[in-house]
């Protein structure tokens, strides 16, 4: 509102001023030929020219002065609005700043956050890459220590099933040997025997009997 | 095995015989009579048949008893016993009497498997030399096989004596497995 007013007041005030000053006669603008010749006579084209004025002061002092009322009045008008706009935009500025500022520090405490990172990582994957290898070399020795005790084991058991069959093939070969030979004992001694031998045998059977414990 | 209705019988026999060594007199008896009777099939058959009547079968055992030299009493058991219809049980019978005669007279009963048939001499050996090992007198009951061929397997209660050649080779594969 008070722009509008002080714009209304300016556009009056400037009308008052032009409305006030003298129009120039038609023939006041003079022609090549003319200004020629009057420079030549030591004269003003046209003839004589005379400065406009106003209340007895010339036309440009109070130009002057209406620029200078012009200017102040919008100095007045605008200059505190201006000034709390510079003063708000200074300070939004300066928070802009300092935010940015802050937000440069956290990025770069982010940054250097992150190198820290990187570098904890890359120390942490050094690690996990020794340890894994370690645990690789560890797990390899386990494999080899485990794969040659099953070898031991399994050979020790073919060994074992080697021992045994051939226990299990002498025990066969021995009962089957001692089968024959007690077959043809038998086989003879029916062949042989005489009463004779019967009563022998009956007779030494009596003294077996005798000695056996009760 | 003693049937469970033997041994009555056999009390009454030890009963009416008087003592133990006339028990065993006639248990002896009837053990000839029924080693007759079971080595005949038709004999078999007319004391199980329950169709011919008691006279026939009395007659019929009247006739084996003469033959077989057996005692009066021993008829009189033996037509108890047909009367009865125990006539094939009568092998029950016999072995239930012997027990009760061994009971009575304290002896024990020893069977021998021999490998050639034992003379006299031979068995009184053998009795002395068991009597000896079982602490008592022993009832000898000797029997021959030939496939023990030589010695003897000696069995008195739950003792037994094997002194057989098959046996001592038997023990021989044993020792083998």
């Amino acid at each position: 509102m008070k722009v509008a007013i002080i714009a209304l007041l300016m556009i009056v005030v400037a009308t008052m001023i032009v409305a006030a000053e003298k129009p120039v006669p038609p023939n006041a603008v003079a022609h090549g030929a003319e200004k020629v010749g009057a420079e030549e006579r030591g004269g003003e084209p046209g003839g004589p020219h005379e400065e406009p004025k106003f209340l007895g002061l010339p036309s440009w002092i109070w130009k002057l002065a209406n620029m200078i009322a012009f200017l102040g009045v919008l100095g007045w008008a605008i200059g505190g609005p201006v000034k709390r706009g510079i003063a708000s935009r200074h300070a939004q500025i300066q928070r802009d700043s300092l935010e940015a500022k802050e937000r440069r520090a956290k990025a770069d405490q982010m940054a250097a956050d992150i190198q820290a990172r990187l570098t904890q990582i890359e120390g942490e994957v050094r690690q996990i890459r020794e340890r894994a290898e370690a645990e690789g070399e560890r797990q390899k020795r386990e494999l080899i220590a485990a794969a040659e005790a099953e070898a031991q084991k399994i050979l020790q058991s073919a060994r074992n099933e080697v021992d045994n069959r051939l226990k299990h093939a002498r025990h066969e070969l021995t009962e089957y040997a001692g089968q024959l030979a007690t077959d043809r004992a038998e086989q003879l001694l029916r062949e042989k025997i005489t009463d004779a031998d019967r009563e022998k045998l009956f007779r030494e059977s009596l003294g077996q009997v005798e000695r056996v414990e009760s | 095995m003693i049937r469970r209705f033997a041994r009555p019988y056999a009390r009454a026999i030890l009963e009416v015989a008087g003592s133990p060594e006339k028990a065993n007199d006639l248990r002896f008896e009837l053990a000839r009579f029924e080693e007759t009777r079971k080595s005949s099939a038709e004999l078999q058959e007319l004391y199980a048949n329950p169709g011919i009547e008691h006279n026939a079968k009395f007659k019929v055992t009247q006739a084996l008893a003469k033959r077989l030299g057996l005692s009066e009493m021993a008829v009189k058991i033996l037509d108890v016993v047909t009367r009865n219809h125990r006539m094939n049980d009568l092998e029950s019978i016999v072995e239930a009497l012997a027990e009760m005669v061994r009971e009575e007279t304290g002896t024990v009963a020893a069977e021998v498997r021999a490998a050639h048939a034992l003379n006299e001499q031979e068995k009184a050996e053998l009795r002395k030399t068991l009597e000896k090992k079982a602490g008592r007198k022993i009832e000898l009951m000797v029997s021959t096989d030939p496939t023990l061929i030589g010695g003897f397997v000696a069995k008195i209660g739950s003792e037994v004596y094997d002194t057989s050649v098959v046996g001592k080779i038997n023990k021989f594969r044993e020792s083998l497995t």
